[in-house]
């Protein structure tokens, strides 16, 4: 009977092998990829996700399939590093296992792990190190202060128990770096820098952070700020744009322009506006920079971004109100909240595509986009 | 068990739905099917915050407030209904596919709004 069962289900799998090369779609992936499932493939359902993505990239039911099988895969190596760890403790399996959580995103586990290791070998900076990777992954995402400076406060106690711990040392200049403490962060990135001459990243922020001083803040006030603004100051030195931003940039702004006159052109779009930091541009029917629909626009973007930051699902990107006024369409990104108020019977799904078209574009041209 | 309490268990149900509440805009939670890391009062107090700041900010605008917010985040999406004596909040995973969701959230939240009006 089992050998019956064994033939009729590789029976299927051939059927679907060849069903996904010959009419390739992210369903018929997402098939095969059940019934590798199924026969406890993980290794090879992970590489067909792999596959279906290069083909479908932006398909949710593929990425969801190589979720599951990197958790699946990443558990049975937990569950390895548990026992041997239950067998004869190790500060380099504490750090493979946290390495191991961090990859899976599980933050409270990597922390746990971490302050298990911490307690037993509290010599080791190797825990101190992945705790710091994960509050700056964090921090990077979501830019709550409390993971800066908790980022910091570990990275400093890595350098404290291995002052040559270079990957410390180059974490702590970039995040200080980014977030305006250039004192600071000179003092990590000269040693980088000494220690990796022809790193060219390294010397333009060395450089950089010389010449633009200190903003003679705390710490804690420059992590606080960039929580209450939503932006880093300093975008990373390989993605930056130099040279340009929006007061000085007229071509930038144009285009701006231009996208904007697009929008108010769509069916049923009665005002559009772009907003970056105090200044706004608007298109359709709204008379001046006082009109309430900015000032409506801006409010409700922060509050959101304030409400989906504290119920912690991230940092708000878009948003529809909807009332007997109409749809308000919201794009939020950074500094920059780019508005539309439509009528209800608007396509909506277009309308925030193309606000999300405008602000990404803006921020490339304008160099914003720090995060 | 309540009526409300079944609609919003009915709601749980839904995939890709992590969580589902009734809140009043004060801040007063009605009742809630929370899943994981989302706890009563701050899911109660940030529904509470994101209803009248809106609102305020609407004031300028037009008389009234709103009828439905959709809020896409990084990592999960809210949706805030208006169920006159109170608010419908539902919490999402990132994937989830609006069109077929919001169907299911207008169906009980006019549900939700009946069950409210009936005496208990």
């Amino acid at each position: 009977m089992k050998l019956i069962q064994k033939l009729k289900i590789w029976k299927e799998l051939k059927r679907l092998e060849t069903k996904a090369r010959e009419t390739p779609s992210p369903s018929t992936f997402v098939d095969l990829g059940q019934v590798y499932i199924n026969l406890g493939m993980h290794e090879r359902t992970l590489q067909l996700a792999e596959e279906g993505l290069a083909l479908f990239p932006h398909s949710d039911e593929l990425r969801k399939l190589r979720k599951f099988a990197k958790k699946t895969q990443l558990n049975n190596r937990i569950k390895d590093l548990r026992s041997r760890l239950s067998k004869s403790p190790h500060p380099k399996l504490y750090r493979e296992l946290a390495a191991l959580y961090l990859e899976l995103g599980d933050f409270d586990a990597v922390h746990g792990t971490c302050e298990e290791c911490i307690r037993r070998f509290p010599d080791d900076d190797g825990a101190f190190l992945v705790l710091a990777k994960g509050r700056l992954t964090n921090f990077y995402r979501d830019l709550i202060a409390q993971d800066g400076l908790e980022a910091v406060r570990c990275l400093n106690e890595v350098i404290r128990l291995d002052a040559a711990n270079l990957k410390a040392h180059r974490l702590l200049g970039e995040v200080l770096y980014r977030a305006g403490a250039m004192e600071q962060a000179r003092y990590h990135l000269e040693i980088i820098r000494d220690a990796a001459p022809g790193d060219s990243e390294i010397a333009e922020m060395c450089e950089r952070s010389a010449s633009m001083g200190s903003s003679g803040k705390e710490l804690e006030t420059l992590f606080m700020d960039i929580e209450e603004k939503g932006v880093l100051p300093n975008a990373p030195i390989a993605r930056g744009v130099t040279g340009k931003n929006l007061a000085t940039n007229e071509e930038g702004i144009g285009s701006i322009r231009d996208a904007l006159a697009h929008l108010a052109e769509i069916d049923g779009v009665r005002k559009a506006a772009y907003i970056k930091g105090s200044k706004a541009l608007v298109k359709g029917e709204i008379r001046d920079g006082r009109d309430p629909f900015l000032r409506v626009s801006r409010v409700v973007a922060k509050a959101a971004q304030r409400t989906s930051r504290r119920m912690d699902i991230g940092n708000f990107s878009k948003g529809v109100v909807e009332g007997d006024y109409g749809h308000i369409c919201i794009c939020n990104y950074g500094e920059v909240v780019a508005s539309v108020l439509c009528d209800a019977n608007s396509d909506v799904e277009y309308v925030l595509a193309e606000l999300q078209e405008l602000v990404a574009g803006s921020l490339y041209l304008t160099g914003a986009g720090s995060e | 068990m309540n009526a409300i309490q079944e609609l919003l268990d009915e709601l749980r149900e839904v995939a890709g739905v992590s969580g589902a509440a009734v809140v009043t805009s004060d801040g007063i939670m009605v009742s809630s099917v929370l899943k994981g890391r989302f706890r009563d009062e701050v899911v109660a107090g940030l529904a509470s915050f994101l209803i009248t700041t809106t609102k305020r900010a609407m004031g300028a605008q037009t008389d009234h407030g709103f009828s439905r917010f959709i809020m896409h985040a990084t990592h999960g999406k809210v949706v805030l209904v208006d169920i006159q004596a109170a608010f419908l909040v539902v919490i999402t995973d990132q994937f989830v596919e609006m069109e077929p969701l919001l169907g299911e959230v207008d169906e009980i939240g006019r549900r939700l709004a009946r069950a409210a009006k009936l005496p208990s």
